[in-house]
């Protein structure tokens, strides 16, 4: 029973079932006609989307070859090893490597080398705490500048700066995930 | 800031030619590679955007914003802000368009658009990133990452407004 619930809890599975019947619910009470329609935009706002990370994910996947033939990242991850070793403890060497490029990317804010670098880590994994800390640190942002955000701050005229409480919020919410991680994932 | 991704693409090719790396052949193996990674990452991304589209359409997300106003004003999270916080984990476009809207409504200088500058910049898109990244593992399992991940932003968030208060 206790098992069912956890589950229950940590799946995907649960959160889309249950927004998925939510939704159709209502739709079916307030627009019946919307129900199939927007079932089928979110399929095609995805491939559009798709379309999009394809481009991204080309430009870096050829740069993040060109490290690998060059050893970059095992250079990279070799610099900053003792961090690594430390929240991500017991893997191996090429996990390291991709981790390296992953967080070392997330930090610059280019995220679209961060992913497949992040994923291939991700894959390489043995220690289920550390691949809960790995998703939780990718999804509590850990960009040491918000480019995006102050990009489009700029181009509206501001004159407030947001970045340093954009950074202390950043660093409490990744701290926030790796303690729960740490107390919560057994 | 702006100066680094150049930097670092023009070291990378003058790199790859010193060590006789062919650089040409680096992008075509990238790009090769991209087709790949994206064929198995599409059928998730689907899963996320329909779950989003749903979660819009139906009007899901405007009457859990209603639900959660009075519990997030006593939080100090202000009423603009709250759609936001709810938008953030599912739909990175999405919270975009959302921090934009208040941009133009209130000026980008209001309290609201502080927050919500600091609220898209401290968090990221929780659903899409484990989707993606269990696309590619073996057992599909998040390990329970979901639910810290939504709870630490949502900390991140309060903690968001209340240094635009006091910053």
């Amino acid at each position: 029973m206790k098992e069912f619930f956890s589950h229950i809890i940590c799946s995907v599975n649960a959160v889309f079932s249950l927004i998925l019947t939510i939704g159709l619910i209502i739709l079916t009470f307030t627009a019946p006609d919307k129900a199939l329609s927007s079932l089928i935009a979110g399929s095609s706002n995805a491939v559009g989307f798709g379309i999009k990370l394809f481009s991204i994910y080309a430009v870096w996947l050829s740069v993040l070859a060109l490290w690998r033939k060059m050893r970059f990242d095992h250079f990279l991850s070799n610099k900053i090893k003792p961090l690594l070793k430390k929240f991500f403890p017991k893997e191996n060497e090429t996990c390291y490597a991709h981790l390296a490029v992953n967080l070392s990317a997330n930090l610059l804010g280019m995220g679209g080398a961060g992913t497949p670098a992040g994923m291939s880590a991700f894959a390489e994994m043995k220690e289920r705490k550390n691949k809960a800390t790995l998703l939780v640190v990718n999804s509590t942002s850990i960009q040491l500048i918000p480019t995006t955000i102050v990009a489009l701050r700029s181009s509206y005229g501001a004159t407030t700066d947001i970045i340093l409480p954009t950074l202390l919020a950043t660093i409490l919410t990744t701290i926030c995930g790796v303690v729960l991680v740490k107390i919560f994932v057994k | 800031m702006i100066y680094v991704i150049p930097a670092i693409l023009i070291l990378t090719i003058v790199f790859s030619t010193i060590k006789k790396a062919s650089v040409y052949d680096g992008f075509i193996t990238g790009a090769k590679e991209a087709i790949d990674l994206t064929v198995s990452v599409l059928p998730y991304l689907i899963g996320v955007f329909v779950m989003c589209e749903i979660f819009y359409q139906s009007g899901l997300s405007e009457k859990l914003c209603s639900l959660l106003e009075k519990p997030f004003s006593i939080l100090g999270i202000p009423r603009e802000a709250i759609e936001l916080v709810l938008i953030r984990p599912i739909s990175g476009s999405g919270s975009l368009v959302l921090t934009e809207k208040i941009f133009s409504e209130h000026g980008v200088d209001a309290y609201a658009s502080r927050c919500a500058s600091v609220i898209s910049g401290c968090s990221d898109t929780v659903f899409y990133i484990v989707a993606v990244y269990l696309s590619k593992s073996k057992d599909k399992k998040s390990y329970g990452a979901i639910p810290i991940a939504l709870f630490s932003n949502l900390i991140g968030g309060i903690f968001a407004c209340f240094l635009c208060r006091i910053l």
